[in-house]
């Protein structure tokens, strides 16, 4: 009965390529998923009316310790930096209506520290990044907000690499630009 | 067992998921230049997105189809001077990048209509971009090309381009190629002034956004909507809108490769001002090291970007500094003035797909910063910026910045503040002697002579009002704009309409015989005019602003006609109005106290009703007399009378006890012609005076009108 051991053979090699594969598969699975659940937190996460309105407004960070890390402190937790949530309102104190694209900005500059693990996170990233750009539309106020956030070389370092290591191909969101329309302040 | 089979089938073979492609909808695929980083290209994106949108359509998807630089931008460089050399129909589809760049939108493409918008080297990838995908299940209708700053020599199926007169980049690549026997790339179309912080910028005029988009916003996003406008959706087969490239292994391979080299070439580049001239040596030598490993792309172009790529990694291997280590991988890129260009006199494609560059015809060379005036790699950005790098970054520090020249004056037309009745301007001015004049009309520019005087005749020009920039260019300098604001009028005003009060009770059917003396003309408004002109046999009698206007003429023939003018001088032409002026016998009429006759237009209070008429002008034997209440043409009849032959007969019950103070009154006498055939005179006199139902039955008439006072 060869054929019977050829065939038990055959099936045992077809089993232990099988298993090899979902082990290989695994991390590649367990990736995927992560990837879906940071793309989702990504796009779920809006600027909020008590963050312009600046209900909630963080302690003054120590710089030192702020920018002893890529991401900073954010102590009040709403997805921007302490640092640079005060700075905005330094500089607009009686105006949400300004302030608010620019913290909605700034939310999506500081996801790069957070969220960006590969090409699909960063797409995501760069896509909320682009509704904030355009929500700010002037080009001073672009630059002032991309210059806090990214205000050590290490953060601007981090940029670069992230760029470098997940650079791709990406579409726009065509949604609504601004997370709080401005004729509502 | 069949279980087994399943989950075995489950976990081998990819899930598939058909991508569907929608009828609805546009999508722009941009893709950015060489050596533009991805934060560039990402806010040049966003940039041409934000233009776009606040014009037309929301819902047009925006696609970076990202063109990453290799080898710290000399990759780039090289294969764009391979790219310089095709031609229409010559174009590969199969390069590393360009197959990166279709897997990657493989998925986003999700409409049918598709328009690829390039810039700078760019326009290279939408080329063949278009020619892969017309080849590959996108319809030829439904795909289109628009590319800006293009160094190539033509646009993928006919599309439209802009490229500006003061693209430095593109003025340079053209020399570059004429020198080289490249394709030279696409005429300028357009002249973009150059922005003040970018006068000084070697590769001024081109970048993304800062340029051209802040140069010409409208004019792109028009041309980009006009080209989805003309696209057609047509259904797909298959998974997604196009059919994504294989990832061979080959291609696989070019990826490791590129992985590996690139962070090494980086590391060449910051340390490469020891060893240029070995780096010259090693790229002329065209190395095998990474040939074998393109080969596999069966292409021979490719293999010159190959073959470079490794002579440059195999150079960077050999330089980079021992303690450099590997952990300076992302070590920033020293400033681009510490390299510089090479004064490129030719290349060439050798038969052995070896590339040959001439420099001062003489040899190879690998540009060095600290040699000499040479060829300097744009920095990061050139290519699609929005800003371009920072002065103190860019080549040649020490050299001062060159004076632009002064901006040209316009002398001629003397004055712009009345519109011009033509879409062609003939300009005339003084400038810089023997430097050019140029505006961003139209890419015509003239020679400024040696006297410093210029002549540009432009036309084209569009209804409404128009700015136009003129500039003088001096080498590689562009004065500031002298801008010339100036309106265009060529619709002419509506037609008026001419009357003649007196015609109005015209002795003749069919046209205007009156009196000769006093005519009084009327007209009706024109749109858009602003004065007229009346015109006696083509000669002018007066100018107004009015719609009314008198002259006073003697027997004889005219013709009138009467003209309105807007402000740019157009003019239109009334039908003109032909009027034969007579002269009439000559009557008096006077009624008690009075002794004598009424004059003509005169006030008269008399109290009787007994009163003479008078017509020695009339001899002929049979005369009627008639006194009217009203004027000629609209008035009532008080009293008829048969004056015989008689020249000053006296006539009774000419009263009219209504009259009061200002009724005018009008004396008739004419002739009532004997025989059959003219017994109806007096009734159509009649008519004539009182309804004006008729023109008068001849001539021999006399009338003569007074008033009644005080």
């Amino acid at each position: 009965m060869n054929w019977k051991k050829v065939l038990l053979r055959t099936l045992g090699v077809i089993v232990i390529l099988y298993l090899g594969l979902v082990i290989y598969r695994i991390p590649a699975v367990a990736e995927k998923k992560r990837t879906e659940a940071a793309v989702a937190r990504i796009h779920a996460q809006k600027l909020t009316l008590d963050t312009v309105m600046g209900k909630n407004l963080p302690p003054s960070p120590d710089q030192v310790r702020n920018d002893s890390t890529i991401e900073g402190i954010d102590a009040n937790a709403n997805g921007i930096r302490d640092d640079v949530e005060l700075a905005i309102f330094k500089k607009y104190p009686n105006s949400p209506k300004q302030r608010a694209p620019e913290l909605q900005y700034a939310m999506a500059l500081q996801r790069e520290f957070t969220e960006v693990f590969n090409s699909e996170t960063l797409v995501a990233v760069m896509q909320e990044q682009g509704r904030g750009y355009l929500c700010i539309s002037e080009d001073k106020n672009i630059e002032q907000v991309e210059n806090l956030i990214f205000n050590t070389e290490k953060r601007k370092q981090w940029r670069e690499e992230i760029y470098k290591k997940y650079m791709t191909s990406f579409k726009l969101s065509n949604e609504q630009k601004c997370d709080i329309a401005p004729s509502s302040l | 067992m069949r279980y087994s089979a399943f989950f075995f089938i489950i976990f081998l073979f990819p899930h598939i998921a058909f991508a569907l492609c929608s009828e609805q909808g546009t999508t722009v695929v941009y893709v950015n230049g060489v050596l533009t980083g991805f934060s560039e290209a990402k806010n040049d994106l966003l940039k041409l997105q934000n233009k776009y949108q606040s014009n037309y359509s929301e819902q047009t998807d925006f696609i970076n189809g990202y063109n990453p630089s290799h080898l710290a931008g000399l990759g780039d460089w090289i294969k764009s001077v391979e790219q310089a050399y095709r031609g229409e129909g010559e174009v590969p589809v199969n390069d590393y990048d360009l197959q990166n760049i279709l897997v990657q939108i493989h998925d986003q493409v999700t409409t049918q209509k598709i328009l690829l918008v390039g810039h700078s080297q760019g326009t290279f990838y939408t080329n063949a971009l278009h020619e892969y995908l017309i080849n590959h299940g996108v319809p030829k209708e439904s795909i289109a090309v628009y590319n800006l700053a293009t160094p190539a020599s033509f646009v993928a199926g006919g599309g439209k381009y802009l490229t500006s007169a003061n693209d430095r980049l593109i003025g340079k690549v053209r020399e570059l190629a004429a020198a080289g026997g490249a394709k030279e790339p696409l005429q300028a179309n357009i002249l973009i002034p150059l922005p003040a912080e970018h006068l000084n910028d070697p590769w001024g005029g081109h970048h993304f956004s800062s340029d051209y988009l802040a140069g010409a916003p409208l004019r792109i996003v028009s041309e980009i909507n006009s080209g989805l406008e003309k696209l057609r959706s047509l259904p797909r087969e298959g998974d997604g809108c196009f059919s994504p490239p294989a990832q061979t292994l080959s291609f696989t391979l070019q990826k490791f490769a590129f992985l590996v080299a690139d962070p090494m070439a980086n590391i060449a580049y910051a340390t490469a001002s020891a060893g240029y001239n070995a780096a010259a040596l090693a790229v002329k030598s065209v190395g095998d090291t990474l040939a074998s490993v393109f080969k596999e792309t069966n292409e021979d172009d490719l293999a010159v970007v190959g073959q470079s790529a490794s002579a440059i990694t195999a150079l960077a291997e050999e330089l980079v500094p021992e303690e450099s280590g590997s952990d300076v991988v992302v070590q920033e890129l020293p400033p681009v003035e510490s390299v510089s260009e090479p004064v490129l006199e030719t290349i060439q494609v050798n038969s052995d797909a070896t590339l040959e560059i001439s420099i001062s015809s003489t040899t190879v060379a690998i540009p060095e910063p600290s040699f000499g005036p040479t060829f300097s790699i744009p920095a990061a950005g050139f290519g699609g910026g929005g800003v371009p790098p920072p002065a103190a970054e860019l080549s040649e520090p020490e050299v001062s910045a060159p004076t632009p020249p002064a901006s040209p004056v316009v002398t001629t037309p003397a004055s712009f503040s009345v519109p011009f009745a033509t879409s062609s301007i003939a300009f005339a001015g003084t400038a810089v002697p023997s430097s050019v004049v140029s505006t961003d009309f139209s890419a015509a520019t003239t020679s400024v002579d040696t006297s410093g005087n210029w002549a540009l005749e432009l036309s084209g020009f569009s209804e409404g009002p128009t700015t136009i920039n003129f500039y003088t260019t001096e080498g590689d300098l562009t004065s500031s704009a002298a801008q010339i604001s100036f309106s265009i009028d060529t619709v002419a005003p509506d037609v008026p309409v001419l009357s003649i009060a007196e015609c109005t009770t015209s002795f003749t059917t069919g046209s205007c015989t009156t009196r000769a003396g006093v005519l009084n003309f009327s007209w009706t408004a024109s749109a858009g005019a602003e004065y007229y002109e009346l015109r006696q046999d083509t000669n002018l009698l007066t100018t107004t602003t009015a719609l009314s206007a008198s002259t006073t003429v003697a027997v004889g023939t005219y013709s009138f006609e009467v003209v309105a003018y807007d402000s740019a001088l157009n003019s239109t032409t009334s039908t003109a109005v032909a009027v034969s002026a007579v002269t009439l016998p000559s009557i008096g009429y006077y009624c008690s106290p009075y002794i004598s006759t009424y004059e003509e237009g005169r006030v008269y209070t008399h109290t009787g009703t007994d009163c003479r008429y008078q017509s020695s002008s009339i001899s002929v034997i049979s005369k009627g007399g008639d006194l009217y209440k009203g004027t000629l043409g609209a008035a009532s009849l008080i009293n008829g009378h048969s004056l015989g032959s008689s020249n000053n007969s006296l006539q009774t019950n000419d009263g009219d006890s209504t009259a009061v103070a200002g009724d005018t009154f009008f004396t008739v006498i004419y002739e009532k012609r004997t025989g059959p055939a003219f017994s109806g005179d007096q009734a159509s006199f009649r008519s004539f005076f009182q309804t004006n139902a008729n023109a008068p039955p001849h001539l021999n008439f006399g009338i003569l009108n007074w008033v009644y006072g005080p």
